[in-house]
């Protein structure tokens, strides 16, 4: 009886969860079954099979004459300093913040935590100017400073939780050793921090890959946009060609879904701990 | 000499206080440039008439009580909520059921976790077109299904009919959230007591009684706090409604984010604009102070 129970139980419980997860999934099938077939094709609607796959005209219209191939580089060129500037300055402030006295200290701290909760809108305008002034918009560095810099807050805190975590007597014996205090940081704390690195790093890769107030603000020529404006863009000048503007969502999305596929849990973890100290 | 630096690791510190504050200067400092001068700056455009050019126009409070008058601030802040509640509904609450299902089941929990939370990855470009699409009255999938089940009359054109919009915009939003929000849920019940189920079941207690008796009182804070980071992030959504609606129609989706962003770079009311965006930060800044509460009242229990 109580067998029979959970067994009916088991099945209800699938059955929500599988029905759930092809919601979840349509929108993506639709993406990819419109990328791969041709325009002529597409009025008989996506879950029909393609009469004809034209997946490499698609792919290479979009890549060449879409120029996704310069909005993937665009991505790339914003997105790697944004996260070299948080990984570096969010590792020495995190190691600080943990392990070290000085005067000010929590004062400053507890500004970083409230410039997490800064919404970007608050600081768009006064930093549209201060870029203005600089010379800075319609350049990479103005997307990758102001998304590398506003990262800062939350990498300092993810750096500094973790550097409370590690014990202090690997600095004693490094001390005892003979280490100066920044040789104990550079030999002993830096090797250990790889695993935050890991998890700071697809933080900020992601909010940097995926973001599109920034670059929308401070971009203006085409050359220099990044895949999430470059789609967009693309999208409303080919608003009726949906299998090019299929294929270029599969290229933006690509290398993201290329790491979630291997990294999945350090992925999952990172983002969430990323949403709750924010 | 040693004994002193011994002693000085027991505390927990290393270096000298000038070494301590040198390495949080990088971070300190480029904050305060981009972070925390902008919303200074922010503040005292607001007091000011100024097209983006030329010089400013001191104007006081102006800027502030135009914006008690115009009726799209109060509009965009009631988006706002209802986004939020919509989010809640449709994100939030799926989340927590999905979570419980979750740990009772026993195989392909990574799987579906994985499938789940994968929308969280996308950017909201991508969301936002794939949901046009889903919308679109002609082709999309949502008519095609409302028709085929015999409901012709519902299948309208959802992004630009002044009703629907924002619900069409808030089923999107939780596409990416629900996943998001059950892979918190999980950690916190893999926490909870399991015999307090065993208890509950040999009292006689149905799923929904354990479900609101036994179960949610003990995520009770993480709830709560996913609720209000929830709220936290309705307030400053942008993308999803700008790329899906532009406000529209007839301002009808507009929040204050999309309002914000229309006053200064497509108006270029700056000073205006500037105003409103300092209402959204003591908004988003008080429901950041009640987080700060209920994480500080969780530590005490």
């Amino acid at each position: 009886m109580r067998q029979a129970r959970t067994l009916s139980v088991r099945i209800v419980i699938y059955t929500f969860l599988i029905l759930a997860a092809i919601y979840t999934l349509i929108p993506a099938v639709t993406m990819v079954l419109t990328a791969l077939r041709s325009p002529q094709d597409l009025q008989m609607g996506p879950f029909t099979l393609p009469r004809e796959f034209t997946v490499i005209k698609n792919f290479t219209q979009a890549w060449v004459n879409g120029r996704f191939n310069i909005y993937l580089k665009n991505s790339i060129i914003q997105t790697i300093p944004s996260v070299l500037i948080v990984i570096s300055f969010a590792t020495l402030a995190g190691f600080s913040f943990a392990k070290m006295r000085f005067p000010g200290r929590s004062v400053l701290f507890f500004v970083l935590l409230g410039g997490m909760m800064i919404p970007f809108q608050a600081v768009m305008i006064p930093l549209y100017f201060l870029f203005n002034r600089l010379h800075l918009i319609d350049t990479h560095a103005a997307v990758f400073l102001a998304i590398g810099v506003l990262g800062i807050p939350f990498g300092t805190f993810m750096m500094r939780s973790f550097f409370m975590s590690l014990p202090n007597q690997l600095l004693e014996a490094a001390r005892l050793d003979g280490c100066s205090d920044f040789g104990a940081f550079v030999r002993v704390m830096l090797p250990l921090t790889y695993p935050a690195w890991v998890s700071l790093i697809l933080f900020q890769s992601m909010w940097s890959w995926n973001n599109f107030l920034v670059p929308l603000i401070f971009i203006f020529t085409d050359e220099l946009r990044p895949l999430p404006l470059g789609l967009m863009f693309y999208s409303t000048r080919y608003t009726t060609n949906y299998t090019l503007v299929a294929a270029g969502v599969l290229i933006t999305i690509f290398p993201l879904v290329i790491l979630y596929i291997f990294l999945q849990r350090k992925f999952i973890s990172s983002i969430t701990m990323g949403a709750l100290t924010g | 000499m040693t004994r002193a630096s011994a002693l000085k690791g027991r505390s927990g510190t290393v270096g000298s206080p000038l070494m301590g504050l040198l390495f949080v200067l990088p971070a300190i400092g480029a904050f305060a440039l981009f972070g925390l001068w902008p919303i200074v700056h922010s503040f005292i455009i607001s007091l000011h008439e100024w097209p983006g050019i030329g010089p400013m126009t001191f104007v006081g409070l102006k800027n502030y009580a135009r914006m008690m008058r115009e009726s799209l601030v109060g509009l965009a802040f009631l988006n706002n909520t209802i986004y939020s509640l919509g989010i809640i509904l449709m994100a939030v609450i799926p989340g927590l059921i999905l979570s419980i299902l979750l740990v009772a089941s026993m195989r392909g929990r990574l799987l579906f976790q994985t499938i789940f939370f994968f929308p969280r990855l996308l950017t909201q470009v991508v969301v936002a077109l794939v949901w046009s699409w889903l919308f679109n009255p002609v082709f999309g999938l949502v008519n095609k299904l409302l028709i085929a089940i015999g409901l012709e009359r519902f299948a309208i054109g959802w992004l630009g009919d002044p009703t629907w919009a924002l619900p069409a915009v808030i089923l999107a939003a939780a596409w990416t959230y629900y996943g998001f929000c059950m892979v918190i849920f999980m950690a916190a019940l893999q926490n909870t007591d399991p015999f307090l189920y065993d208890a509950a079941l040999i009292d006689g207690a149905n799923g929904i009684q354990i479900f609101l008796h036994v179960t949610v009182p003990q995520i009770r804070h993480v709830l709560t706090m996913v609720i209000v980071f929830t709220l936290i992030d309705s307030f400053k959504v942008f993308d999803i409604i700008y790329l899906m609606t532009r406000g529209g129609p007839g301002d009808k989706t507009q929040i204050m984010a999309t309002y914000i962003y229309r006053e200064a770079f497509r108006h270029n009311y700056f000073g205006y604009a500037a105003a409103v965006s300092i209402l959204l930060t003591v908004v988003v800044l008080a429901i950041s102070v009640i987080i700060v509460r209920l994480r500080e009242r969780g530590a005490e229990t």
